[in-house]
């Protein structure tokens, strides 16, 4: 009798454990999320997720609110405005293993090339916005988790540069080598030519940056910047590196909402406005709706006098009060009605033109700085005439306006200092709720136009008496990556950590 | 309930001795009910039989003999016959919990003497009378160690941890993956056994890692043959325990004037001034006096709640078997507009008994359908948001009702024109979450004794669902569709259909066995079980709108509709055995062991193995026997358990977003690092206890300590995202520890022929500590070291100097540090319960309390409340001076940083990467800046929702006491019954969630644990009938 349960036990046991072993890790397999993908797909997720801005109508209103562009008159005092801007994130770096991937699946097909371009380009833009935001980063070590290295070293902000440097001349030679037209590319379309371009332009914009390290002998600035001047770049708005928005699905403008609520709390500066005003420039027309009471005043929308920007340095109280009073322009409708209302730049040909403009007059290139001005002003008119006109308040931009633009105070210069200060205008009017903090670079860089603020409002955190020098690095470094964190804080801000920090760029 | 049958029957035939005799009898309860299947037991011989359906029985027995009664949960009855042949025997309940016998893991009934982990039964009686909508609720403070949050958000399930986590739910002894509670209707449960420990559960392997519930539901009748029973709740909203007020003395505005789209109440005092306003009746701007006409907006929008929960079974009983069938419906109405939850619950189980086969089978079939169950939290647009926190209170919310459109599926009639505030009654009624339920579980038991020591058996389960939920958000909303909907649909329109459905099946083959040896017995088992889930999800969702107002569907889509999918799978196969053994009733051991195989972990890792051992002791058989002490337990255990990977953990795999670019498809990499070989994750719990009972079994206390070690964590470790990842999914080298306590005390300090009083009283507490810190991935922080406590509360608090002055900006305005700091834990210190119950005669009066002490939650409420101007305190004399007089004047009490001529501030602070002051040069003087009252209260108290760390001025204790439910019962008379065809009947007043004290939440109820614009929380009142025929 015993043998019989004995083997009825064995029984029981063999049986579950044969079914033990069979088909489990198909079972863990999911149909949903492929083990390998095209590097087409890994590329428009690496473009998607360095370029395209992830945050809200709130969100996009700050990163233009301390440039000083625009001010926020509801629900409360908005930081960035006040010029408490905190800490910077290291987000951007989880691109990297991505764009790894994208050049082993490209590897020996016939887009190699231009996925390696692709792949080279987007590695110096995370490097080089996350170094403009807060100075040595890991570079090195950075992307490298997957071979077990979790706590990257950071690097010197100028060895960084150096990478910058290296990885977009390698990615020009990829472009250049590119036949192929290749499919992912939400930028250009696959259009190797104009990867090409971007790539020179980008790395004049690189060594634009580092106008004040013209002596450092490593870098080699001045000439660098000619040298890529002098390969193909941008020859119109057409070859802008740029996001197109579109009334497609994911594609809307970050501005476009339903929910009026932060567009119509959101001032637009005086300091805008009035600088338009000086410049008889019908951008402002783009920019700005009229304010409430206007019409009451007596002023057609086609007035600039119906147009009054807000001082965004008041404090908040006051602010809120005057914006209530409806004696205050909002921003024009097109920005959260339209949801293609016009495509985000991240580099353009008229900023290059400025830039070229800007290098002749520093002497690191020879050539026609007038004719590089209004070649890049022009290509920035044109940018927002391309735009729904009917959001234009009457006064839509034409060539005919353009042609006759060039007078007054729009009229080039005759001295070096007067020019800059006319290149510098003319880029901060044409990044008007563009890449905000791409223009904090170019202020903190240049100190001009020079951005309003008051002491008595000013939330820079212990330096009331200043605007910030640089974000703080991510609380997550302290608590995932202290000692290398701490390595770097020694060496660039004797171990503190503070928004107003001198980084070696700007030294 | 077999073992201890099977055991008592057979026993070894002792000698036979001569002039046997017939003896009938007939055996009682305390009510005089004849009581079926009692144990009969010769003493001389050990020969027994059972009684029939009227309690009657007949045996051959000497007349010197004794016969020996037993019945499971009632005090056995030693009846010398003393040549009787005719016996009349009444036994009664037994008073303590001693030789209850317990259902403990894979169905195994035990005598709880014989265990060395904690477990507690709850009668389904006690949830069967004060009934809610969730029977979990009725659990709340029942259960030493065991909370119970309940929400009192319309449509939230209440959430049971136990020792701080969620337990296995095990209804008839199979481990259901997609039943809960809320698909239980409270009047088929027959008991609730709470096994506390992983020890308990040691044989559900990882999924019994944090205990379980094990649910029995009714089978049969009691007694015997045919009986119906009708059990009716009726519970109506009788006023608030906790509800939200506003101010009414200020009108909307942001600067302290009117404006009408200002969706802040920071406005100008309502005093009957004319002013513009939007006239919802002639639908245009008149002018108006400007007066706080909606004053009870709040009041006036809600509506009468109730829940209704109504039961009719029917079971019989014969002897080759049973059968029940119940129906259940309940049905609640929630306390905003058009929300309704509906819930039907169909029952029916069954056994057959033939000799040694034994077959049981339920079914149960839940239908729960709410045509709206609302939206709640602050980032789904709760109705608070609108109504009670932005809005203010000068329009008159009763002005909208059935009048919210101005064009008809597409223009709302509101009182204001723009921004995010809906009206009302369009929000209820055009903003629509419909929700259906199907679920339905069986299961088979096959059980046959092979020898009268061995039985095998046989237990399948299988549960399935599908829930549907549809989200309908008109055309014109001007609120978001909230979390998860995405923000760009709402002004046009948006409709979602979300279909999950799944399966999971559980098959158990259990070899059991027991033997006796004079004063030694054993008892075991081998057997395995397959464990299989699948779970299937599609998701559809219209884009860029809807094409015609009021078409919902995916057809409507403007843009190409977002459909998405997906399908998970797991399967564990188990072996294990048991081995126990106990020495005469006084010592008992056992000891477990299993072996998964899980489909989640990679081949090397795939299979492990884990142990459990328990004992328990029993001082009182030693003991010399005293009139007091009546009974003496001391118990132990230790077990290790494992918890493999969750479904696709270890995958590396790419996910890809269709359209993330108009039409093009992007993939990406997971942000965690995978594919490193990672193994289950471990914890090894020690528990000690004991358990007294006092002058016979009237008084008794149980205390238990635990500790559980967990090791190995399986998680997602954060790591520096310049790795090119967030988090590297690993075993890491931490450790923590949860040591907690847990006592109750029960008692029945009178008892007299008319009356009785019981009372039991119970109290637990818990926290979980690091006891060791992994050097590479635990957190780099102040608060993550050894011997701190786990569910730490970090925030941004205010600046403060050495002496804890605020330090304001030179705004005058208080600074917050830039570094996070812990500020408390949210975990309670302690909880505890006390329910007593008062027996007079026919009249039964129960009243439960229970309570937690400790334990921090932000309220949203408050913080809302304060930020938007609505907060009832924040009508003070300086938001008055700001309002009437225009300017600044509240002077925030502290310092500033001195500055100099330039404005630059003299000295400096510097942190090191802690957050701790390295130095402070900083000169310090008195703030004289006077700000607005508004900008003050903007201030202190953060707009956090959608990021960052609130205000530690709305971070509150959770502490608060409770009369969770009261009931006063009258049993109608037997006799009275009778004419009515009646076996019983008694009707109860009863009242659920009937007071409420809370220590810092005075605006919202803090028994959901957190609080995210809690619904205001229901004070049910009403009756219940119960009928049995």
């Amino acid at each position: 009798m015993k043998n019989i349960y004995i083997k009825l036990i064995a029984f029981a046991t063999a049986v579950l454990l044969l079914s033990a072993c069979d088909d489990m890790d198909d079972l863990n397999t999911n149909p949903d999320t492929p083990t390998t993908v095209t590097p087409e797909m890994l590329c428009t997720g690496v473009i998607l997720k360095i370029n395209k801005f992830s945050g809200d109508v709130k969100a996009y209103v700050a990163t233009s609110a301390l440039p000083k562009y625009v001010g926020y008159a509801t629900e409360g005092a908005m930081a960035e405005q006040y010029n408490n801007i905190g800490r910077g994130s290291f987000d951007m770096f989880t691109a990297f293993p991505n764009i790894e991937k994208m050049e082993e699946y490209a590897e020996g097909d016939i887009y190699e090339n231009s996925y390696f371009g692709v792949g080279a380009f987007a590695r110096a833009f995370v490097l080089y916005r996350l170094t403009m935001e807060m100075g040595d980063i890991p570079c090195t070590d950075a992307g490298k988790g997957a071979d077990g290295l979790y706590k990257p070293s950071y690097d010197t902000q100028l060895s960084v540069f150096q990478t910058i440097i290296d990885l977009l001349t390698q990615a020009e030679a990829y472009f250049a080598d590119a036949t192929n037209d290749f499919p992912g590319d939400p930028i250009y379309n696959g259009d190797n030519a104009k990867w090409r371009k971007a790539c020179n332009s980008f790395l004049m914009k690189v060594y634009m940056s580092l106008s004040e390290k013209t002596g450092e002998s490593s870098l080699s600035v001045a000439s660098g910047f000619a040298s890529a001047a002098s390969r193909p770049i941008f020859e119109s708005n057409d070859d802008n590196y740029q996001l197109v928005y579109a009334d497609e699905t994911n594609r809307y403008h970050p501005f476009y909402s339903t929910n009026t609520n932060f567009a119509m709390g959101t001032v637009i500066s005086s300091f805008v406005v009035d600088m338009l005003k000086n410049l008889n420039d019908y951008r402002l027309f783009y920019y700005a709706e009229p304010y409430e009471n206007s019409g009451n005043d007596g002023y057609s929308p086609t007035d600039f006098n119906a147009y009054r920007g807000l001082d965004v340095t008041l404090d908040y109280t006051t602010l809120n009060a005057l914006h209530n009073t409806g004696n205050y322009s909002r921003m024009n409708f097109r920005y959260h009605e339209l949801r293609d209302s016009e495509p985000l730049v991240y580099f353009g040909y008229a900023d290059q033109c400025l830039m070229i403009a800007e290098a002749i007059e520093r002497g690191w290139m020879s050539g026609n700085s007038a004719d590089y001005y209004e070649r890049g002003v022009r290509a920035a008119l044109e940018f927002t005439m391309a735009t729904n006109s009917s959001y234009a308040n009457g006064s839509p931009i034409t060539e005919t306006y353009i042609d006759n633009y060039f007078t007054g105070d729009a009229a080039y210069k005759s001295t070096t200092d007067d020019r800059l200060k006319q290149i510098w205008t003319q880029r901060y009017l044409m990044n008007f709720m563009q890449d905000g903090k791409a223009q904090y670079f170019e202020y903190r860089r240049t100190g001009y136009p020079e951005l309003p603020f008051d002491t008595s409002t000013n939330l820079n955190p212990n330096a009331p008496n200043q605007l910030p020098l640089r974000w703080m690095y991510p609380s997550s470094e302290a608590t995932t990556n202290r000692d290398n964190l701490e390595e770097a804080l020694a060496r660039q801000f004797n171990g503190t950590d503070e928004n107003n920090d001198v980084m070696w760029l700007l030294k | 309930m077999l073992f201890t049958v099977t055991c008592c029957l057979f026993n070894f035939p002792g000698q036979l001795l001569a002039q046997q005799s017939e003896i009938k009898g007939t055996v009682f309860n305390d009510r005089g009910e004849p009581i079926a299947g009692v144990a009969v037991i010769d003493e001389a011989t050990g020969y027994g039989v059972t009684t029939n359906q009227d309690g009657m029985f007949t045996i051959t027995a000497s007349g010197t003999s004794s016969l020996i009664f037993t019945y499971l949960g009632m005090e056995s009855v030693t009846e010398p016959i003393s040549g009787r042949t005719n016996l009349t025997i009444t036994m009664s309940e037994m008073a303590t919990a001693i030789d209850n016998v317990i259902v403990t893991a894979l169905g195994i009934k035990r005598q709880e003497k014989s265990l060395g982990y904690a477990v507690e039964k709850v009668d389904g009686d006690l949830l069967q009378t004060v009934k809610g909508f969730d029977v979990a609720s009725s659990l709340t403070g029942k259960v030493a160690g065991m909370l119970v949050n309940n929400q009192s958000d319309f449509g939230e399930a209440p959430v049971i941890k136990i020792r701080g986590e969620e337990p296995l739910l095990v209804i008839d002894g199979v481990p259901y993956s997609n039943m809960t509670m809320r698909d239980l209707a409270a009047d088929d449960i027959e008991s609730i056994e709470v096994l506390k420990g992983p020890t308990a559960s040691a044989l559900y392997g990882y999924r019994g890692a944090n205990g379980a519930l094990m649910v029995t539901t009714k089978r049969g009748a009691e007694g015997s043959g045919l009986s119906v029973s009708f059990n009716s709740s009726t519970m109506f909203n009788s006023g608030f325990v906790a509800i939200p007020k506003q101010q009414s003395t200020y009108g909307r505005g942001t600067d302290n004037t009117y404006s009408r789209n200002a969706d802040r109440v920071w406005g100008e005092l309502m005093e009957g001034q004319i002013l513009e306003q939007w006239n919802p009746i002639t639908k245009q701007l008149e002018e108006m006096p400007y007066l706080p006409v909606g004053k009870n907006n709040f009041k006036n929008f809600l509506e009468t709640g109730y829940v209704l929960n109504n039961n009719i079974s029917i079971a019989h009983e014969g002897e080759k078997g049973s059968i029940r069938g119940s129906v259940t419906w309940v049905d609640t109405k929630g306390q905003y507009p058009n929300l309704k939850y509906d819930k039907y619950t169909y029952n029916l189980s069954g056994d057959i008994r033939l000799n040694k086969f034994t077959f049981s089978s339920g079914f149960t079939y839940n239908k729960h359908h709410a045509p709206n169950a609302g939206f709640n939290n602050y980032t789904s647009y709760d109705p608070m948001y609108s109504l009670l926190i932005w809005s203010g209170t000068d329009w008159d919310v009763r002005d909208y009702k059935n009048n919210y459109w101005l064009v008809k599926d597409e223009v709302q009639n509101n009182t204001y024109s723009s921004g995010s505030l809906d009206n009302p009654y369009f929000y209820m009624n055009e903003r629509i979450r419909e929700i259906n339920r199907d679920v339905m579980n069986t299961f088979a038991l096959l059980s046959y004794d092979i020898a009268p020591w061995l039985q095998a058996s046989f237990r399948s389960g299988l549960d399935f669902y599908v829930d549907r939920q549809d989200v309908r958000i008109s055309k014109g909303s001007y609120s978001s569709t909230g979390d998860g909907y995405g923000w760009e649909n709402a002004g046009v329109g948006m409709y979602s259909t979300e279909r999950n459905t799944g399966y999971s099946m559980n098959t158990d083959f259990l070899l059991t066995g027991d033997y006796r040896w004079g004063d030694f017995t054993v008892d075991g088992l081998v057997g395995g079980t397959i464990f299989y889930v699948k779970d299937e999800t599609m998701y559809g969702q219209t884009k860029g709108g809807l094409s015609i107002p009021g078409y919902y569907s995916l057809k409507a889509s403007v843009n190409s509709a977002e459909v998405t999918s997906t399908i998970r799978e797991r399967q564990v196969n188990s072996v294990y055995g048991r081995i126990a053994g106990s020495w005469r009733d006084m010592i008992f051991a056992e000891a477990t062991l299993r072996n998964d195989w899980s489909s989640t972990l990679p081949k090397s890792t795939r299979s492990y193995l884990y142990p459990s051992v328990s004992g328990s002791f029993l001082p009182s058989e030693v003991l010399p026997k005293t009139t007091w002490l009546s009974f003496w337990k001391l118990r132990g255990s230790w077990t290790v358990s494992k918890t493999p990977a969750g479904i696709y953990d270890t995958n590396v795999a790419y996910n890809v977003t269709n359209s993330s670019w108009g039409s093009l498809t992007s993939a990406s990499l997971p942000t965690s690092i995978r594919g490193t070989e990672v193994h289950p994750e471990t914890s090894s719990t020690f528990e000690v206890g004991s358990m007294a009972s006092f002058f016979n079994n009237r008084f008794s206390v149980d205390v238990t300590y635990y500790e559980k070690r967990m090791y190995d964590f399986l998680k997602s470790a954060s790591i520096s995202s310049a790795t090119g990842y967030t988090s590297n999914y690993i075993n890491i080298d931490e450790e923590r520890t949860t040591r907690g306590w847990e006592l109750s005390l029960s008692g029945t300090p009178i008892k007299t022929k008319d009356w009785r009083w019981d009372i039991d009283v119970n109290w637990s507490k818990y926290a979980t500590y690091y006891t060791k810190i992994d050097e590479e991935f635990s957190t780099d922080a102040l608060w993550v070291a050894k011997g701190k406590r786990v569910d730490h509360y970090i925030l941004n608090d205010f600046q403060r100097t050495d002496t804890g002055e605020l330090i304001h900006d030179n705004s005058g305005l208080p600074l917050f540090n830039s570094f996070t700091s812990l500020y408390g834990y949210t975990n309670p210190d302690w909880l505890w319960g006390i329910r007593s119950t008062v027996k007079y005669k026919r009249f039964t009066f129960s009243i439960a309390f229970d309570g937690r002490v400790g334990g921090l939650t932000p309220s949203v409420t408050e913080a809302y409340l304060w930020i938007a101007g609505s907060h009832p305190n924040s009508v003070t004399y300086e938001r008055y001076l700001d309002v009437t007089q225009g300017g600044a004047n509240h002077l925030s009490q502290g310092v500033r940083v001195r500055v100099n001529a330039n404005g630059e501030p003299i000295g400096s602070v510097e942190y090191d990467t802690y957050g701790r002051v390295i130095s402070d040069t900083r000169q310090f003087e008195a703030n004289d800046t006077y700000t607005t009252y508004k900008d003050y209260i903007a201030r202190i108290h953060k707009n956090y929702i959608w990021g960052g760390y609130p205000s530690p001025l709305d971070v509150l204790k959770t502490t608060f006491t409770k009369i969770r439910d009261i009931s006063l019962t009258y049993d109608l008379p037997k006799d009275f019954c009778a004419k009515f065809g009646c076996k019983g009947a008694s009707v109860s007043f009863v009242g659920q969630n009937v007071a409420l004290w809370a220590k810092e939440f005075k605006y919202s109820d803090p028994d959901g644990g957190v609080e995210n614009f809690a619904d205001p929380s229901s004070r049910y009142l009403g009756f219940n009938i119960k009928l049995k025929f």
